[in-house]
């Protein structure tokens, strides 16, 4: 059971449209930024924290896109270190499941989750 | 209250990252010895970024774009209640595409969709299920499953002793892979183990019937699960007997409560079935029907959450 598991394309179309290097549902960010005033500092520390988190979730996003077969996600992962651009990786990725999964969406739905739902709710409150 | 907000902000994120080290603790061991770093992918996620108002520029070169946006709860709600959509959408589509599949002549699926259902049927399922478990296949994974009658649990046991569908009758010898008993006890296990058997072909594997000795117990009581697509069900059963006949023209056989809880013979299913190993070694997965439609129901739900 070595194999890589690919994920047909079996997913309705417009669901398996590549991330071209943003989010399908940005409002939020842009919710967030105008609760904390568009605050340059304050921008900076949410992109480092949320990069952090992000960055966390595209990986378990990726073991879970390569199932069992942890081998081919390990050398994936370190084909992905190797290479030092961002857009260069992000292809890679794209390269990897394009027309094929829901990946991109799948990180956005848990980043959302996980993160950023709540974020916007305790800085909502916190304005009222 | 600007230091609130920051405050906020690292407390959000501090709390995520804790539930996330504690759900994903397997994977940050396993990282860590194959010397993989969450920052491997650091400008993936800078690059993802930078189409969002946290890219500091973005965000103050484009205040009239940030006001336009709506920022309502009804709108994040709406939101929600898409994604909820398309993890039904999907899972539907995972169900059509098994639909289609069993459809199919008896044998097995292309390798690359063969990997995939195996996945997404693992994550429906909640449970590893595989068509190859420890270098084990059968000959096929897709096939009719007919109607087999019960087994004698144990010497003397008769029809009568059976609480449910003994309008199907008793086999007339034991089963192939011997009684269900456990150290001579008839136990709840026993029990549900022949409740819940399917016969398989073992006979005509193509190494039966050289290596029968180690495959035969290696087969007994082995876990797998049926897959009904057209009726949306799936039950956990073990293998308890060989069997059916080639000639009979089905690949598989299912005891009458499989056959009756899993619809397996509903006007819409007709027999046709997908039959997969269950990767149970703890022997935690229980034995009996499972609807694979409340499953995708509490999925689509999940989604939107």
């Amino acid at each position: 059971m070595n194999q890589e598991k690919t994920q047909p394309s079996i997913v309705s179309k417009e669901n398996i449209k590549p991330f071209i290097a943003e989010f399908e549902n940005k409002e939020i960010f842009f919710d967030i930024a105008e609760i904390v005033d568009n605050n340059e500092y304050y921008l900076g520390v949410l992109r480092e924290m949320v990069g952090e988190y992000l960055d966390k979730i595209i990986v378990v996003n990726l073991k879970t896109a390569f199932g069992k077969n942890r081998k081919g996600f390990a050398a994936f992962m370190h084909e992905l270190a190797a290479i030092s651009d961002g857009t260069e990786k992000v292809q890679m990725i794209n390269e990897k499941f394009k027309g094929k999964s829901l990946f991109w969406t799948a990180v956005e739905l848990d980043l959302h989750e996980e993160l950023l739902d709540e974020l916007l709710e305790d800085l909502e409150k916190a304005s009222r | 209250m600007p230091s609130d907000k920051i405050k906020i902000i690292r407390q959000v994120c501090e709390d995520a990252k804790q539930r996330f080290d504690e759900k994903h603790q397997d994977l940050i061991v396993w990282m860590k010895s194959n010397d993989i770093s969450f920052s491997d992918v650091r400008l993936v996620s800078q690059q993802l970024l930078a189409a969002t108002s946290f890219a500091g520029a973005v965000a103050l070169n484009s205040p009239d774009e940030m006001l336009a946006v709506p920022q309502t709860h009804a709108q994040e709600n709406n939101e929600n209640d898409l994604l909820a959509v398309v993890s039904q959408e999907e899972h539907d589509e995972i169900m059509n595409k098994l639909e289609s599949i069993v459809q199919m002549p008896p044998g097995h699926m292309e390798k690359e969709t063969e990997l995939y259902l195996e996945q997404q049927l693992s994550e429906i399922l909640n449970f590893e299920v595989t068509v190859e478990l420890e270098g084990q296949r059968l000959n096929h994974s897709i096939g009719i499953m007919g109607g087999e009658q019960h087994l004698f649990r144990f010497p003397g046991d008769s029809l009568a002793q059976h609480d449910a569908y003994q309008e199907a009758g008793i086999a007339p010898n034991r089963g192939a892979f011997g009684w269900f008993t456990e150290g001579g006890e008839l136990t709840e296990k026993a029990i549900a183990r022949e409740k819940y058997y399917f016969a398989v072909q073992t006979l005509y594997l193509e190494n039966w019937n050289t290596e029968h000795q180690t495959l035969k117990p290696w087969y007994k009581f082995r876990k797998m699960v049926v897959i009904n697509p057209a009726e949306k069900v799936a039950v956990v059963a073990v293998v308890g007997d060989a069997g059916p006949a080639a000639w009979v023209q089905k690949q598989f056989g299912g005891s009458p409560e499989v056959i009756r809880e899993g619809k397996i013979w509903s006007p819409k299913s007709r027999g046709r079935v997908l039959l997969l190993f269950v990767d149970d070694p703890d022997d935690k997965i229980p034995l009996g029907p499972i609807s694979l439609e409340a499953t995708t129901q509490m999925l689509a739900e999940a989604g939107g959450n």
